[in-house]
């Protein structure tokens, strides 16, 4: 019976609305990655759709959208992506039922969801790597460094594990922190049609007000020294979505204004 | 045969098979290396492979592929497993450093051509089969319409973002950002670039969502029908048919050779 009801909460959360998400989310995935590369990042940033999508629509759409994307890479770009979607799919499942139990409400949440999702990439891209490749793909600086890793300790898998955990840690912190200013952003008029709009997020939206804070603004929070700041600078949501080209331009300018006040203080 | 020309495809066997067939083709040539014990059978493939891309009119495409990722993966996997696997025993060359040994470089070779041959024939079949078409074959048997619709709005929805993002790019270059310099400016420039193209999307998945409701895209116990009819020629009934044959052959060989009733030419290193 339970396993029934699993099953329909689940095909619940494939409704018309979730499934043409999936393509935008797939893209947005893409789109971060070239990004990265057309800014020349040493990173994927790849996961960044996925992530948003597991915040509107539940973990099962996150990982059918992270199944796509990597089929999607492995027809466009190179097909040896496609062995990690197993990856991406647990990464999905993952952060999809870590938002559904609240964690991405609060700033350790959310550093505990992006340790949880560095963490299963780590595992599950390395066993990938090393059984399917043997080491190495070959299309990405993570060979190299694991090479040279080879080199320093002579043991094939300790060396893929930790430069893949080193390039996850990295890589997926920046994913989740901007899933999560992005999150933040999408006003709640639109948040409010999809399967994650809990009873209890009526009362999260009362602090959706500082729509404009930046890396190191969150930064800041996780280090526990925003309570003072935060509601200095309340703002509409729906406003802020409306003129979105405008607030993201003002960003670097927020930021810098906020860095100068800390300094002050 | 409608429409194939101008869908970027050019006309060939390989492009008139079902998607269906190529799509066993891959699985039996690749499960067929897999299995078999030593790189030799996977080189003979490779050869094939190159025929079959001459074939289809895209070997120059085809050949870059290969070459750009069979280069560096097989220096780095000889560099990795050559000289620091583990089942190391015999010494072929001494770099100074480290010793390349025969068992590594064996298994590194075996590593490198299974991957090749899946990249390969999943290079071809992609190359050769207009995306509608393997569409419209995987909901012929069975897969959901919804499923379908997700993948081809995927390989439609990506360029267009991409279009929109250069939109973007220059409109907030512009105002002023900064997409150049250290890697600070650059990583600041991220966010004002990702976020309106995100949002705007978000926008207009709601219209999608609701265009698709008004034709009827959730309805249920409906059986849609395709605007491509792929048609499953006898030809591929006998390709499907050698493919299968050709895998149970490398498997039988493959199981007897690795349980030494018959002896091959080069031993895995896996092996020894």
């Amino acid at each position: 019976m339970s396993a029934r009801s699993l099953w329909r909460g689940i095909t619940a959360q494939f409704s018309t609305k979730s499934l043409v998400l999936i393509p935008i989310a797939v893209g947005i995935n893409l789109i971060g990655g070239t990004l990265s590369s057309t800014l020349k990042l040493p990173l994927f940033l790849d996961m960044i759709g996925t992530t948003v999508i597991a915040c509107l629509s539940g973990p099962w759409v996150a990982a059918l959208c992270g199944l796509l994307t990597n089929i999607f890479l492995a027809l466009v770009a190179n097909p040896v992506y496609l062995p990690y979607a197993l990856s991406s799919v647990l990464c999905g499942l993952v952060i999809g039922y870590m938002v559904k139990a609240g964690l991405f409400k609060r700033i350790w949440g959310v550093v505990l969801v992006w340790l949880a999702c560095a963490l299963v990439n780590t595992v599950t891209a390395s066993l990938i790597t090393v059984l399917v490749y043997g080491g190495a793909t070959g299309v990405n600086g993570t060979s190299v460094l694991t090479a040279a890793l080879v080199v320093a300790v002579k043991n094939i898998v300790i060396s893929v594990l930790s430069s893949s955990m080193l390039e996850n840690l990295i890589d997926k912190g920046i994913t989740v922190l901007i899933a999560y200013v992005i999150v933040r952003r999408i006003p709640k008029r639109f948040l409010s049609q999809y399967a994650l709009d809990g009873s209890d997020d009526q009362a999260d939206l009362d602090d959706l007000d500082d729509l404009d804070e930046d890396e190191d603004d969150n930064e800041r929070e996780a280090a526990g020294a925003s309570s003072q700041e935060r509601p200095a600078r309340p703002r509409k949501v729906d406003g802020a979505a409306e003129s979105d080209c405008g607030s993201s331009t003002g960003d670097p300018a927020d930021s810098d204004r906020e860095r100068t006040q800390r300094s002050e203080r | 045969m409608p429409g194939r020309a101008s869908n970027g495809i050019p006309d060939s066997p390989l492009a008139r098979m079902h998607p269906m067939a190529k799509i066993a083709g891959v699985c039996s040539l690749g499960l067929a290396t897999l299995a078999w014990p030593d790189f030799t059978l996977g080189l003979g493939i490779i050869v094939i492979l190159f025929v079959a891309a001459a074939l289809a009119r895209v070997l120059r495409p085809f050949s870059g592929v290969m070459l750009g990722f069979g280069i560096p993966v097989t220096l780095m996997l000889l560099f990795i497993q050559g000289c620091y696997s583990p089942r190391n025993t015999k010494a072929i060359l001494d770099l100074g450093f480290a010793e390349l040994g025969l068992e590594g470089s064996l298994y590194a070779a075996k590593i490198v051509v299974t991957l090749l041959v899946f990249l390969g024939s999943f290079y071809l079949t992609n190359k050769t089969t207009y995306m509608g078409r393997l569409v419209a074959a995987l909901t012929q048997i069975g897969v959901p319409s919804k499923i379908g619709y997700l993948i081809l709005a995927s390989l439609n929805v990506v360029p267009q973002m991409q279009r929109r993002i250069a939109v973007i790019e220059q409109s907030q270059h512009a105002r002023g950002l900064e997409t150049g310099g250290g890697l600070i400016p650059r990583a600041r420039a991220f966010l004002p670039l990702l976020g309106p193209v995100v949002l705007s999307s978000l926008t207009d998945s709601q219209e999608r969502g609701m265009t698709l409701e008004t034709r009827g895209f959730g309805i249920r116990g409906v059986r849609q029908t395709s605007y491509l009819e792929v048609v499953w020629r006898r030809s591929d009934t006998v390709m499907t048919i050698l493919f299968i044959v050709f895998l149970v052959l490398a498997l039988v060989l493959g199981c007897l050779a690795r349980a030494g009733l018959i002896t091959l030419a080069i031993q895995w290193g896996g092996r020894a």
